[in-house]
């Protein structure tokens, strides 16, 4: 590829590398990106020029991605501070928030056999929701405090409340299919 | 960006010709053509002024092949030679055809092939070939309607299709000689159709019923932009499950049961078709069929008592509708509108149920049948570059997950669906047993974890990988997934820089050969020279590349260094005189080493395009 894509993602975007970013801002960067890198612009250009757009918006699609999702952009962050880790294999190490995922899982367990799953399910996901969005500040915290241990222990439990929530919505497709 | 027209005397066009082009909605049972006319696009007629392209090809001969409502008087007497609903069979294999739901009244052909072939009077067709000779219809219908030669197309596909079947609407595309713009997802193309595109932002649901298929789509639009968040649907529910229910009705009131009398059902089945248009403006509708022998079945069915024989099939909808909704992340009350799409939305009781899940009333003045083609057709417009002044653009997804087999027989997921394309995404794996020197790489489409469950697109070979211990070589495998969803995926060792690629064929589709010997064999049919054909591909995309050059240079030429300049001269004027001449090989080489010389220059445009953006300055300030 010759086109110079190594770019961190922050900059293309116009960003500091913060956890907090304006995500309007970040929306709109984005659209000016693709109207002007979009394949589509290129419907009647070469096959050499196409090629590289698709390279180019790509490039950018995986860049706004990262940028708008909260726990990606924590890892990537992390990423970027040389703290390297593998979000699939390792969990967290504090031994209270492991007894609590142990109890959320009977929870999400239980939750579809109750009276009224689809209530139950939609009250459990809307916790972990709020759950979610307590780890997502205090991983800002950590981050601008520079406490990267402190970071990455967070981030590795955003990941399994990501999870959780997959596995309630998969509860929630599996009760609506029984009744088509 | 916009690239900047320069007229050089006799070289390129004028700036304001109106370039041809066309939206086609290649559906499973209708299709249609569509174009944009002094601003207006609507649905072209043949010359028997029908729009509606009955989906059906009847192949009597090799001299001889039918398409639409010709071929569709066949169907009843030559079954096995008229093919319809081909759509259902695109891009799968004959493994797939077995757990398909339906009946298809075909006979196949065994062979060695992974691409079911079908046994018909004019040889062995495949389902590729049957598409394309519907679009070569209305092809056939657009251009001699414009007076000109289309110079490219949007083609709708639904939302969910995979890899396979659009790379077999491609295929097709090409054999009918078509450039293909983009393929275009079908619920998007019905949103454009409404100008849906042209407000700030919001969420729309594309609720389509048609005679056998039912979709759900959401869309959102965020400042010209638009995303498909998800989509879902029935494969085998619609219109024709209404007729079934009044059919079932009548022999119920008749005290018959389900009969092998053909002649009969086919009355009855007719009658109830009838009988489910009627009620659309009437609230009851005498119904009256011959039955077997001299009897005769008189009765009245109300609206009301029809809306309770079709109660469940649209129930079910709205539960498709729910789970859509809730995959795209969002609330109903969010959805601002909701666009109605294909010939069973004209059922008052399918509006008014739409209507009430949604709290609002859905659009509906546009031709429910056609409303897709025309939005193909406004996209196709501006592809032409026919509509400078709108900077509208249309993004999509990727409609199954991507992923490679793993130990195990698992698949892992390397890009998950609903990822906005073109898309580039790597994974790293390693090697599982010491002195491994080969991979093979497996790559699938679906959800589920198994690989059995999931759609096989391809297989290939990483060879050479010096030996190592289990676990030292470092494979780096990356997909990259373009603006119309095809894919292609390409591995490396990053130790040893060992290197293996593929375009994506599936497995079981057509090879880039197949298609060339199918396009021989149709231009000989046509008596036409291939080498004629393959000549006049070469010249055009020659002149396109000329073009792009000159207009880069014009615009950026300072980016280039006397030396690059030296060199792009010397090839372009080597393709300059290949042009001149008719070796058709010639030019293809004289490109290449053209866009050799170019390719940095072109990328570093496009880097500075980037960095303008960075910057907050858009390039039109610049030129």
């Amino acid at each position: 590829m010759n086109i110079d894509l190594t770019r961190n993602y922050f900059e293309l975007f116009g960003f500091a590398e913060n956890y907090a970013i304006d995500q309007e801002q970040l929306a709109e960067k984005y659209r000016i990106f693709q109207a002007e890198l979009h394949p589509d612009r290129f419907a009647n250009a070469s096959e050499q020029e196409r090629r590289i757009s698709v390279q180019t918006t790509a490039f950018v699609n995986e860049a706004y991605a990262t940028l708008k999702s909260d726990l990606k952009r924590a890892h990537y962050l992390l990423r970027l501070s040389n703290i390297e880790f593998n979000a699939d294999t390792e969990t967290s190490s504090d031994a209270e928030f492991l007894m609590q995922t142990m109890e959320l899982h009977e929870q999400v367990e239980k939750a579809s056999h109750t009276e009224q799953p689809f209530q139950s399910l939609q009250e459990l996901s809307l916790q972990l929701k709020q759950n979610q969005q307590d780890l997502i500040n205090q991983f800002e915290k950590e981050f601008n405090a520079h406490d990267l241990i402190s970071a990455k222990d967070t981030a590795l439990k955003l990941q399994f409340y990501e999870r959780l929530t997959n596995q309630v919505r998969k509860q929630q497709e599996k009760l609506e299919e029984e009744l088509l | 960006m916009a690239l900047l027209q320069i007229s050089e005397p006799g070289q390129s066009t004028p700036p304001h010709e109106h370039k041809l082009a066309a939206g086609i909605d290649l559906g499973t049972t209708n299709s249609l053509v569509a174009t944009v006319r002094s601003g207006v696009a609507d649905t072209l007629a043949d010359e028997n002024g029908e729009h509606i392209l009955p989906s059906v090809v009847h192949f009597a001969d090799k001299d001889e092949i039918l398409v639409g409502t010709p071929a569709l008087s066949h169907a009843t007497t030559d079954p096995l030679n008229t093919i319809a609903s081909v759509k259902r069979i695109m891009g799968r294999s004959v493994k797939d055809l077995a757990t398909l739901e339906g009946y298809l009244p075909y006979k196949f052909i065994d062979n060695e092939s992974h691409v079911p072939r079908i046994d018909t009077a004019a040889g062995a067709i495949t389902s590729v070939e049957v598409s394309s000779e519907i679009l070569k219809s209305l092809r056939e219908r657009a251009e001699a309607s414009l007076g000109g030669e289309l110079i490219g197309v949007v083609i709708t596909v639904p939302a969910y299709f995979d890899d396979a079947q659009r790379q077999a609407t491609k295929d097709a595309a090409t054999l009918a000689g078509l450039n293909v713009f983009r393929l275009l997802n079908e619920p998007t193309a019905a949103a454009v159709a409404y100008g849906l595109d042209q407000q700030a932002e919001g969420i729309t649901a594309i609720y389509d019923l048609g005679g056998g298929t039912f979709d759900i789509s959401i869309l959102k639009l965020t400042k010209g932009v638009f995303e498909v968040l998800s989509t879902g649907g029935d494969t085998a529910l619609g219109g024709d499950d209404f007729d079934r229910e009044i059919a079932s009705w009548i022999l119920n009131q008749a005290k018959l049961k389900a009969t092998n009398d053909h002649q009969m059902m086919r009355r009855i089945m007719k009658e109830a078709r009838r009988a489910k248009e009627a009620l659309t403006a009437a609230e009851a509708v005498d119904i009256n069929v011959v039955l077997n022998g001299d009897r005769h079945f008189e009765s009245t069915l109300s609206r009301h008592q029809f809306e309770q024989l079709i109660e469940t099939h649209i129930n079910k909808t709205i539960v498709w509708c729910r789970k859509t909704i809730r995959d795209a992340g969002v609330e109903v009350r969010e959805v601002q509108n909701i666009v109605m799409v294909g010939g069973s939305t004209r059922t008052p009781y399918v509006r008014e149920k739409v209507a009430d899940f949604f709290g609002k009333q859905p659009l509906t003045n546009i031709d429910p049948d056609k409303v897709v083609a025309i939005g193909a057709a406004q996209q196709a417009n501006k592809l032409a570059g026919n509509n400078p002044e709108e900077d509208m653009l249309l993004l999509d997804v990727l409609p199954l997950s991507l992923g490679i087999e793993t130990m195990g027989e698992l698949v892992e997921k390397i890009v998950d669906r609903n990822t906005v394309i073109p898309v580039t995404r790597a994974q790293k794996f390693t090697t599982f047993k010491d002195g491994q020197t080969a991979m093979r790489i497996h790559v699938l489409q679906g959800e589920r974890e198994k690989v059995a469950d999931c759609r096989s697109l391809a297989t290939f070979d990483l060879t050479g990988i010096p030996a190592m211990v289990a676990g030292a070589a470092h494979i780096l495998v990356t997909f990259q997934v373009d603006a119309d969803g095809l894919l292609s995926v390409s591995a490396e060792e990053q130790n040893s820089g060992v290197r293996a690629s593929v375009e994506v064929k599936p497995s079981y589709g057509l090879s880039d050969s197949e298609i060339e010997t199918m396009l021989k064999a149709s231009f000989q049919h046509a008596e036409e020279d291939v080498h004629t054909r393959a000549l006049i591909e070469q010249q055009v995309e020659a002149d396109r590349v000329l073009e792009a050059l000159r207009s880069a240079l014009a615009k950026d030429g300072s980016l280039i260094t006397k030396e690059e300049f030296a060199k792009i001269e010397q090839a372009k004027s080597i393709l300059l005189s290949a042009r001149q001449g008719n070796d058709g090989e010639k030019i293809k080489q004289a490109i290449k080493s053209l866009e050799n010389e170019s390719e940095a220059f072109i990328a570093r445009r496009m880097n500075r395009s980037v960095q303008q953006v960075m910057k907050g300055h858009k390039v039109e300030e610049f030129e």
